[in-house]
Formats: C-alpha cells, structure tokens, sequence
C-alpha cells in the first residue's frame, strides 16, 4: 500500500520535473550561448519588416568586421518595450544595447537607467561628434551635461504637393509658395468643396504647434538658457497661424473633413487619395509613396516661413542607441554603436543610412559614394538632406518629464485648434500645467 | 460513523452520491419546464438573446471578413456600414497561406502547446493538493492561511514582477521556460479557492468510509475526492489553458530567444511587421482564436457545471 502511494506520487512529478528540467536547460542554453565563443553584446530593438532586415544586415556586417565581440540582436514589440527593458534592468539583467526614443532619454538618464557615452568617446570622436555631425544629430540625447543617447536616425518634415492640382487649380505647377502667406493663399484655390458645401479637398491644413513652431521663430527648448519655453509671442503667433487656417474653413468643416479622412497609412495616406494638395510629413513618407503610389507625381519642398520667421525650419523625432546601466558588455555596445553610427568612419556607415531611408548625420556621411548613389536613386530626399543640415531644427526638451510636456503641448495645440480655448488661453493653460506637474517633481524629491 | 448507503471498492473511481445526482422527479420537472414554453416564447427568447450576442459577435465577423478581404476592399467598405460590406467580394483565400508563411506559425504553436500542457498539469494538480488540504483536513491556523493564501489575489502582477523576475535570474532560470512552468506547480490563489468551496460540498461521509476501509489522506483525495471534482477541475484547466494561450507578458520579459516564442506574443510581432496590411494582420488573429473557440465548444458543458456546482465565476 504504502509502495504503491509512493509510485503514485514520485511517477508524475518525476517525469514532469525531468521534462520541465530538460526544456529548460535546453532553452537556456539556446538562449544564452554566443555562436562563435565571442564576447555576445545583447541589442534589443523595435525594427520590424523591411527595417528589421535592414538592422539584421547592420548587425551582420558589425560581426563580420568583429573577432571580440559577436552582437545578439532580438526584436521586441514597440507597445511593450519600456515593460520588457526595465523589469531587465530593475532585475539586473539588461541588454547591452537598445534602441530608444526622444521621450526616454532625459528621464531614464534622470533615474540612472542610461550610461553616459560621451565619455567613452575619444579627444578625437568627440571633436567630430560636436562640430562634424549635423546639428540635430549633436544637440540631441544630452542629459546635464552628458550624452546618454547616440542619435541614429533624425526625422524632419517637409511639404508634399501635388503639381496636378496646382494645374488644375489655375496655379503654376513649377513655383511652389516662397512665404508661408503666399501657400495658405495658393491652399484655398486649391481647396474644393461639393455641392452642399462640404470640403471634399484641402489645399493646406496645418496642424500641431511642434511642427509649425520653428518656423515662427519658437519651440519649446532654449538651449541658451537651459530652460523649457512654452508661452512666447513666437509659439503664440504659429498656434494662431494654424487656427487662422482652421477658422478661414470653418472648425466645423475641417472636423468634418478630418473625420472623413481613412487612415494614415499606406494607400489611404491623404495626400495620396487626393485629399490634400500639400500636406508637411516626414522623409519616411518617400518610401511609402514609392510602395504604394508609384505612379503618383508628386514634389517637396521645405515649409516656407511666415514674414519675420526661419526658413529651412522643422520639427524633429530622433531615434537613438543607448547602454543601459548595469550592461554586462558596455564596451561590445560601444563597439556597435560606434560601427553603426559612423562615428570613427561615417563613409562606411552611410550605407546602412540610405538602406534605412534614414537621413546622413553629418556632412562627411552625406558626401559619400553610398549616400549619394542614394540620392540620385530617390531625389526627392534632397530636401529633407538640406533641412537635416539645417540650424533651425527643433530641439525636444531634454527634461525628464518630457513625455508629459509632449502630451500637454499635444493637447494645448488640440484645444486651440478645435475652438476650447483661444491660442493664448491654451499656452497660458500648458505653462500653468507644467508648473505643477515641476513643482510636483519637485515635492517628490527630483530636482526637475 | 459508517454510510451504508454508500458502498464503494477502494481502488476504483467512487461515483457521486444520490444526493449530488438530479433525481427522476426533479429531472421531470425540468423537461416540463422545458416544454412549458410555447412556441412563440421560444421564438421571443431566442429572438432576444441572439440580438444581444450580435455586439459580442460583430467584431469577430469583422475579423474573419477582413480576414478574407484584399487591403484595398477594407478600406473601400470602412465608411459604409452595411451587411453587404461584411461578405468579401471576392473572398483572398490566399491571405491565409500568406499569414501562415509571415511567421512560424507551426513553432509559435507546438511552444505554446508545450507551455500549456504542463502549466495545466501543474496547476490542477497542485492547487486540488492544497485545496483539498484547506477543505477536508483539520490543522492548526487553518483559516489564517486560506484568507492569506486568498488575499494574494489581490496583488496586481505589477507589485511582484521585479522580485520575482530577480528570483528567477538569481535561479538562472532567465531565458528559459522555467519561469513559465514552475509557478503553475505552486498552485494557485483562484484554483485553489474554487476547489476548497467545491471539496466541501462533498459529503464528509465518503471519506470517513474510505477511512474505515483504510485509505490515508492521499489515496482518498487521489481515487475519491478527485473523480468526483471533474467539473471543477476542467473548469480550473480550461482557464489555465486560456491563460497560458493568451500569456503575452510572461513570455515578453523571460524569453529571449526567438525559436522559443509563444503564438500570443509572436502574433504581437506580426502586429508590428504588418501593421498596415489588416487583411494578413486578421488572417493570423482568427487562427490565433480558432483553437480556443474549439476547445470551448467541447468544454463548455463541463466548464459551465463546474462554475455552477463551485458557486463560483471568474
């Protein structure tokens, strides 16, 4: 009897413990191993499709290169990454290179989350890092004085058009507006409406304050004074500007419109269904239009300033490579980052540049065989090359509470445009919750 | 003392008492209210319920027709609302195939099947172990542990994941399965509290009178208590099984290696390769469901029986 108990019992644990055992450690070592006996350096990142290729070809060439070190890339889920990462790193197990975004720099940097870079960097790399590179590539990713965030890819925003429908409107297709007066006039010839009086195309319909605010002289960051800059007669002047637009169609109209609008995407992308004859959108656009609309003429041309603002002027989004503390192999993710970024040899990596459609990051790479074949291959990406060469970029505010000043600009910008609040009461109204949600910070023990 | 009326051979599967069976008369009377309801009563009941599973079951006709629609007829149909833009026109079969080929489907799959087939093991066996413990044997601070073991419910996963995601690495288990597996074979909270409330509706008599005959704790939980559970622990198994099948997290923070992926969180991979082609994005989340809705045709009565007979619902 007892016998029998005991077989009863020890039989099912013992084989599920021996099954789970076995996948687990065969699993681990799966997992674990480095193919080739290297130093592995873990890269995690967000590249998916046609991007995850092209990161697999980077990563690939870097081991190629490489007899120390052997790069491990994994792709996780965008939603998901901040999940994934800082449990790894609260849990001491992080990867040794990942790819972020603007808003995680200055708060993760804030939390010690990052390693600083700037350091590992030589007299020399660094020379060419702050006066070799283009301004958006060297001015972002600073945190207090050190750089926490290696900027790879820079998104800026041009306008899009349609020289069909400036024929049609009566407009010359080969002269795009010089001022941002003479466009918002050319949009409403261009501008149709049907029968009953429903806009059914728009010339040009600005909207949000961050993509408009360089060019009226403003934004939200002066590097002069360290200090965020929310209500200026600048950002007052390019919020009134777009809901000058909206009011000159009627906030009713343009909301009807917009809620008419498929999608952003692919082929129900506006600007490709007709539904704008200009549109400001950034450089990835290219390659959807080269995907979806290829026959679709079309032209860019920088956003022309308004009378007293900044020519060559944008918003910007940045994507960068970061080492998290607590790395097992920060100098492997140096390694990479430097090998990616060009940073001691910008010919050789403006290669990966152009197969990621990504912008050149300074001078040297954009003069090189790679990027210029590139160029000539996709010309229509001059524009944005000139405005990534540009001084008059937008710079995110590096503070650590960055993703909520961006979701209040978000909103302030979405009150005015919509009738809430006039542009003046929306700025006063975000400076005021900015203000709390500092003085908050600040009550929580953080000194920004 | 001894229940006669109970008669059972140690050594096989006892059968529930006359007491926890419908008798003839209560099913009778069952039938009769059954076919109490006229015909137009049927009609007005049906009529009712299948307009109120109509919200329920809309987006997944929409999943399945988009699954079969090209991208250019998603976005021609999605500002008419109208029955005749749910059926394709024609119907791209191919979406599947192409879905299928998008990711390893097969891999995802076996993975997840894996996962499933011991975390179910472990959870029902572990948590009727315990339950049975709370529900049938006397021990000192009986009622302490079962509020605390009960109360954990109430920790968000949120609180734990770090430590218990430092445990693990500080057990080398980061990278692999165990993280996934181990924990269902230390029971658990909600299992375990809808077993202990099942195990005591059972009548006290049937283990007294495996006591006489000799059996020890273990042998009347294993060939007495446990058949008679059936319901319970089928609907113990089914949610275990759903909840492993959908678990996107734990495989997200302990799995690194892609050969090792699970269909929930390889399915949210395809989420950001396909973001924009819908139609192969709904192909894959249809194939996702359709085994979980299979299993749920199959256990339904059983899984419905055993919320009914704990008292219990999730």
């Amino acid at each position: 009897m007892n016998t029998s108990r005991t077989i009863w019992v020890l039989i099912p644990v013992l084989v599920l413990v021996l099954l789970v055992g076995y996948m687990g450690v065969r699993n681990h070592e799966q997992a674990t191993a480095p193919v080739h006996k290297r130093i592995p350096v873990y890269y995690w990142h967000m590249w998916t499709s046609e991007w995850g290729l092209t990161m697999n070809k980077v990563v690939d060439d870097f081991n190629a290169s490489q007899t120390k070190y052997e790069v491990i890339p994994l792709q996780i889920p965008y939603g998901e990454s901040d999940t994934k990462f800082l449990t790894s790193v609260a849990g001491g197990e992080p990867p040794d290179v990942m790819t972020q975004w603007d808003d995680a720099i200055s708060g993760w940097s804030q939390e010690g989350i990052l390693q600083p870079l700037d350091t590992r960097m030589t007299p020399q790399e660094l020379e060419f890092f702050k006066n070799g590179t283009y301004s958006g590539i060297h001015n972002n990713g600073w945190y207090k004085g050190h750089l926490y965030g290696m900027v790879m890819g820079v998104d800026v925003y041009a306008c899009y058009y349609r020289p069909d429908q400036f024929k049609a409107a009566g407009l010359d297709p080969n002269h795009f507006p010089t001022t941002l007066e003479e466009l918002t006039e050319d949009a409403k010839k261009l501008s149709v409406k049907d029968s009953s009086g429903e806009l059914t195309r728009v010339g040009f319909l600005p909207t949000g304050i961050t993509n408009f605010a360089p060019s009226f002289g403003g934004g939200f960051w002066d590097p002069a004074t360290s200090q965020v800059t929310l209500n200026t007669p600048a950002n007052v002047r390019a919020l009134s500007y777009i809901v000058g637009v909206d009011n000159y169609y009627g906030m009713n109209n343009v909301m009807r419109f917009n809620s008419s609008l498929k999608s952003q995407n692919g082929v129900s992308w506006p600007f490709i269904d007709g539904s704008f004859s200009i549109t400001l959108d950034g450089e990835w656009r290219i390659k959807q239009l080269e995907q979806y609309a290829p026959n679709l003429k079309y032209e860019v041309a920088p956003l022309p300033p308004p009378a007293g603002g900044k020519a060559m002027a944008s918003g910007t989004a940045m994507n960068y490579l970061t080492i998290p503390s607590g790395a097992r192999h920060p100098d492997g993710a140096w390694a990479f980052i430097k090998f990616w970024s060009g940073l001691d040899h910008p010919a050789n990596s403006a290669k990966y540049n152009a197969d990621f459609y990504w912008l050149p990051s300074s001078p040297a790479m954009e003069q090189s065989p790679d990027y210029q074949a590139f160029l000539k291959q996709h010309p229509h990406y001059k524009t944005f090359v000139e405005l990534a060469a540009s001084k008059n970029l937008g710079v995110s505010p590096p503070v650590p509470y960055q993703l909520y000043l961006k979701d209040r600009i978000l909103n302030a910008s979405d009150l005015a445009e919509r009738g809430t609040m006039t542009p003046e009461q929306a700025l006063t109204s975000l400076e005021h919750e900015i203000a709390v949600e500092k003085s908050r910070r600040k009550e929580l023990g953080y000194d920004q | 003392m001894i229940n006669n009326s109970v008669q059972m051979e140690i050594g096989k599967p006892a059968k529930a008492p006359s007491s926890m069976r419908p008798t003839q008369k209560s099913s009778s009377a069952m039938q009769k209210r059954k076919s109490g309801l006229s015909f137009g009563e049927h009609l007005l009941a049906h009529s009712a319920l299948l307009l109120l599973a109509i919200p329920a079951l809309l987006p997944l006709l929409w999943m399945v027709s988009t699954s079969l629609k090209s991208d250019k007829q998603i976005f021609a149909t999605s500002s008419k609302f109208s029955l005749g833009a749910f059926i394709p026109h024609p119907a791209v079969w191919q979406n599947y195939p192409v879905a299928v080929h998008a990711a390893p489907f097969g891999m995802y799959l076996e993975n997840t099947i894996f996962l499933c087939v011991l975390t179910v093991i472990g959870a029902v066996l572990s948590s009727s172990l315990v339950a049975y413990g709370f529900a049938r044997i006397d021990f000192p601070f009986k009622n302490v542990f079962f509020m605390l073991m009960i109360s954990t419910m109430a920790i968000p996963p949120q609180v734990s994941m770090i430590p218990v995601f430092a445990m693990f690495r500080w057990l080398h288990w980061y990278g692999t399965y165990l993280p996934l597996i181990v924990p269902a074979f230390c029971g658990a909270p909600f299992y375990i509290f809808l077993l202990t409330q099942f195990y005591r509706n059972l009548p006290a008599e049937l283990s007294e009178a495996a006591r006489i005959d000799g059996a020890g704790e273990f042998r009347i939980f294993w060939q007495i208590i446990l058949p008679l559970s059936k319901p319970a622990l089928a609907t113990c198994a089914l949610f275990q099984f759903l909840g492993t099948w959908n678990d996107f997290v734990g495989p997200l923070i302990y799995i690194n290696d892609p050969s090792r992926y699970t269909l929930a969180y390889g399915l949210q991979q395809l989420v950001s390769t396909h973001g924009g082609e819908w139609a192969s994005l709904m192909a894959d989340t249809t194939l996702f469901i359709v085994p979980i809705i299979i299993l749920f045709f199959f256990t339904q009565k059983s899984f419905v029986s055993g919320i009914a007979t704990t008292g219990s619902k999730n």
